[in-house]
């Protein structure tokens, strides 16, 4: 034994190599297990139960061999570390993505985006036909992408597709069933301005202002009063964006959060397993969200399947959005005084039946060019009545 | 399991290594099989019944062959319906009610369930090899059943290769003691270390240039789309594919040497610096080098190789090319692919041979071009992927998305590609090798970086396992 260790000495790689594979293996294994990755922002694989069935899973992709494949990939020890040294070695390839983020300028993370998603036309053709179902009452604000409005910003000639040409196109399918708000000049004309988050996919609350403040104006309403509400403007600081938890760029700056904190009282209706549908009141943001990794959730308290807001003017509205909706929408309480808000992502309900129970005088489609593309939901719930 | 991932470098070769090396002598071979079972059976357990027949099929030939020579032939042809039976079977069934369907009108329904069992292009042709050993009496027949398994299972080298013929490894198989040398061990990590890391960081990564352009079935981002290229960003794409599969392929044959040598088995190299080749002749003695070496022996050679004049050796070639075009996949356009080199070998063997070895650079750019155009056949069943259409983008000058956000991106990544092909290498190798201390820290490096890509990484298997 003695002469092995001896003999050992000579080969020292081996040694190291040997210890080092076992150590971190007998180490990675009783290295605490997490439930979620504050830095990722999303839930991290658990140990899969053992069972007969699951060995046998006819999907490859599910089996328990599978499972445990992600769990030990997804609770390795050190994990966050391991990504950010990932995140700097490609910097040292002077890569300007990382993980289907565009690194811009100005510390500006683009999500990366080759082509208009796969629902595109799906959900405009359900729009078309939903619009002629109700003539005059549908207004539509497809919002272009940071990267569109801020695409100096892009790195050097990244193949971020034609946008333009698919908001037009919807502009253009639409016109004479609804009223289209192209956004495109109105956000150009404040680029220079906070109006997108450096690390998040979303537009911030001056730039949904924006939006908010040309639509109102082409509908003749009175345009919120930001002077007025100045004493009840928050700023939640430290806001790392979606874009950054998938990227994980070691120098990105975080964002900064502005919100007003306004009396109105937003109202979850929620359908519970039993067949009753229970209701939620509270305030229109969620403070206690801004404490977490995952601050935008704070605005519209996260994305609910159906909610009302009761605002401080007349009649009433309803949106149909996705989340860029939840910053743009507590602007909406001084015109209206009930305003319903849709996400199909978790609504069974079909549109017209919405609209006829809440008795809604108009709606409002209010979506990211990202996301009217990528909704799955969408088509089924408007194209037919 | 695949070799990249935590679960393999830091669960399954450590307690496989602890209880292989722990194990007495006689046992090591047990500990090896059972491990390596645990191994095949990670991806999918219930095609175990194929290994097992595969395993027990040729296992009764061997011993067949021995005990009743007057008939050896009929054991030979039992393993060998045995063992193409099964790889037609699971390969080419659907590829055949296809085809069939398309010729007559028929509407034979295709089987749906039939999934390819992982390595079985790999292993069946290591049976066989064994089988044909036997019948020639180049090896005697293995008794031990649980050796012969171990041989077939083998995890380092069961999945894609390198084709490891029964005979290279049957003497080491039967060493008992001090099987496992330190010498072995410590080149065995320093090649599985340098295969892991070309197939993390070199093929993974190049890779996203190419899957930018058509995407990935398990991934749902849209990517650009071929048709939406520009003629110059799909020649850039074909030739990160062309990285991306010989560091992917060779990566592994790497990490499967490596890691037999840490067990204490010599395989054979599968791979020599193919894109330096100065012709296709020599891409071909350099590019996986145990299939060409296997056709050579059990196709080409028994055929009569180049022994009966001229025109009976182009017919050989092309029996050998239209078989390595097919065994690649049972699609059409890896035959297209076997044939186009079927082509270019008869080219060069009737005249353009005497002339590309007096050339010095032209003949480096002749090949070259014509193995990414090689690629390109190759890659033209893949997902997202319409040969005519690519074809018709790499030959017809279109404009669309041009390539130089790629070439900015993946500037330096394409160059540590290009220097990684070359045979300066060998010399950084070469000098690693004398100084033990940069091996030390070259290999710490890299190995930690390369944890770090596998951390980050979402599914990416290695292309070898379709085939």
């Amino acid at each position: 034994m003695k002469e092995k260790l001896q003999l050992l000495r000579k080969y020292p790689i081996v040694l190291v190599f040997m210890v080092f594979l076992m150590g971190f293996a007998i180490f990675d294994e009783l290295y605490p297990k997490r439930e979620y990755s504050e830095l990722e922002n999303r839930k991290l694989a658990q140990r899969p139960p053992f069972t007969l069935a699951s060995v046998l899973n006819e999907n490859t992709n599910d089996t328990w061999m599978a499972k445990y494949n992600t769990y030990t990939q997804d609770q390795v020890a050190f994990r966050d570390e391991w990504i950010d040294l990932k995140s700097r070695m490609e910097a040292v390839l002077l890569k300007t993505e990382n993980n289907g983020v565009w690194y811009g300028s100005d510390d500006y993370l683009f999500a990366k985006e080759l082509e208009v998603g796969g629902y595109f036309e799906r959900n405009l053709g359900a729009l078309e036909k939903f619009s002629q179902r109700h003539p005059g009452q549908v207004d539509v604000m497809i919002v272009p992408s940071a990267s569109l409005i801020l695409a100096d910003k892009l790195p050097w000639h990244a193949p971020m597709f034609d946008e333009g040409a698919c908001l037009d196109e919807a502009a253009a399918r639409l016109s004479g069933l609804a009223s289209v708000y192209d956004m495109r000049q109105t956000l150009s004309a404040h680029k220079d301005e906070y109006i997108f988050y450096r690390t998040d996919h979303h537009w911030t609350t001056d730039g949904a202002f924006y939006a908010y403040e040309a639509w109102a104006n082409a509908n003749g309403l009175t345009v919120f009063d930001r002077a007025a509400h100045e004493s009840q403007l928050r700023t939640t600081e430290d806001f790392w964006g979606t874009n950054y938890s998938k990227a994980r760029k070691y120098d990105a700056v975080a964002d900064v959060i502005q919100w007003y904190e306004l009396p109105n009282t937003l109202t979850v209706f929620r359908n519970e397993r039993d067949g009753t549908v229970s209701q939620e009141a509270g305030p229109m943001v969620d403070e206690a969200m801004l404490e977490t990794r995952d601050k935008y959730r704070a605005f519209l308290r996260g994305n609910n399947g159906y909610c009302e807001i009761a605002g401080d003017g007349e009649g009433s509205i309803l949106i149909v959005k996705d989340s860029y909706a939840n910053s743009f929408v507590p602007f909406l309480t001084a015109n209206y005084a009930k305003i319903g808000i849709v996400d199909f992502r978790d609504n069974l309900n079909k549109l017209d039946a919405i609209m006829a129970d809440g008795n809604y005088d108009k709606v409002l489609f209010l979506y990211s060019l990202d996301g009217f593309s990528t909704d799955t939901y969408l088509a089924a719930r408007i194209a037919t009545p | 399991m695949v070799f990249s991932t935590i679960l393999f470098v830091f669960r399954f070769l450590p307690i496989t290594l602890a209880l292989y090396y722990l194990a007495p002598g006689k046992w090591k071979n047990t500990a090896l099989f059972l491990c390596s079972l645990v191994f095949y059976s990670w991806g999918e357990v219930r095609l175990f019944p194929v290994m097992a027949a595969a395993i027990l099929i040729n296992y009764t030939a061997g011993l067949g062959m021995e005990k009743f020579p007057q008939w050896r032939k009929g054991f030979l042809l039992y393993s060998i319906i045995g063992s193409l039976g099964m790889l037609g079977f699971f390969k080419y069934t659907n590829f055949f009610i296809e085809n069939i369907n398309a010729l007559t009108g028929l509407g034979i329904q295709t089987l749906d369930w039939i999934v390819l069992p992982l390595g079985i292009s790999f292993y069946t042709f290591q049976t066989m090899s064994y089988a044909i050993d036997v019948y020639r009496g180049d090896v005697p027949a293995e008794h031990n059943l649980i050796d012969f398994g171990a041989y077939v299972v083998m995890f380092p080298q069961l999945i894609a290769g390198p084709i490891v013929k029964y005979r290279d490894v049957s003497d080491r198989l039967h060493i008992y003691k001090n099987r496992i040398t330190l010498d072995r061990v410590d080149e065995g990590i320093s090649l599985f270390i340098f295969g892991l890391a070309k197939k993390v960081l070199l093929a993974d990564g190049i890779s996203k240039l190419w899957y930018d352009i058509v995407g990935q079935a398990s991934s749902a981002d849209v990517p650009i789309g071929l048709a939406n290229a520009s003629t110059g960003l799909v020649w850039l794409g074909i030739i990160a594919y062309s990285f991306q599969i010989y560091f992917d392929f060779s990566g592994y044959s790497l990490m499967g040497i490596g890691m037999g040598k840490m067990l204490g088995f010599d395989f054979p190299d599968n791979f020599n610096l193919p894109y330096i080749s100065k012709s296709i002749t020599e891409f071909w003695r350099r590019w996986h080098m145990t299939l060409s070496s296997w056709f050579k022996e059990y196709v080409y050679i028994p055929l009569g190789g180049n022994r009966k004049g001229l025109r009976r050796q182009l017919i050989n070639i092309a029996i050998v090319w239209f078989l390595t075009g097919f065994w690649h996949g049972a699609n059409w356009n890896f035959i297209f692919w076997g044939l186009y080199y079927c082509v270019l070998l008869m080219i060069e063997k009737i005249w353009l041979l005497p002339h590309l070895k007096k050339g010095k650079v032209w003949p480096h750019i002749y090949t070259m071009l014509l193995v990414v155009i090689g690629w390109a056949l190759f890659v033209g069943s893949d997902y997202g992927v319409s040969l005519p259409l690519l074809l018709q983008k790499l030959f017809t000058p279109s404009a669309g998305v041009s390539a130089l956000y790629y070439l900015r991106n993946y500037g330096v990544l394409l160059a540590v590609c290009v220097f990684c092909c070359t045979s300066l290498t060998e010399k950084v190798y070469a000098f690693l090798k004398k100084h033990t201390l940069m091996r030390g820290i070259a290999l710490g490096a890299l190995f930690i970086v390369t944890i770090a890509y596998m951390v980050d990484a979402t599914n990416s298997p290695f292309l070898y396992f379709r085939f």
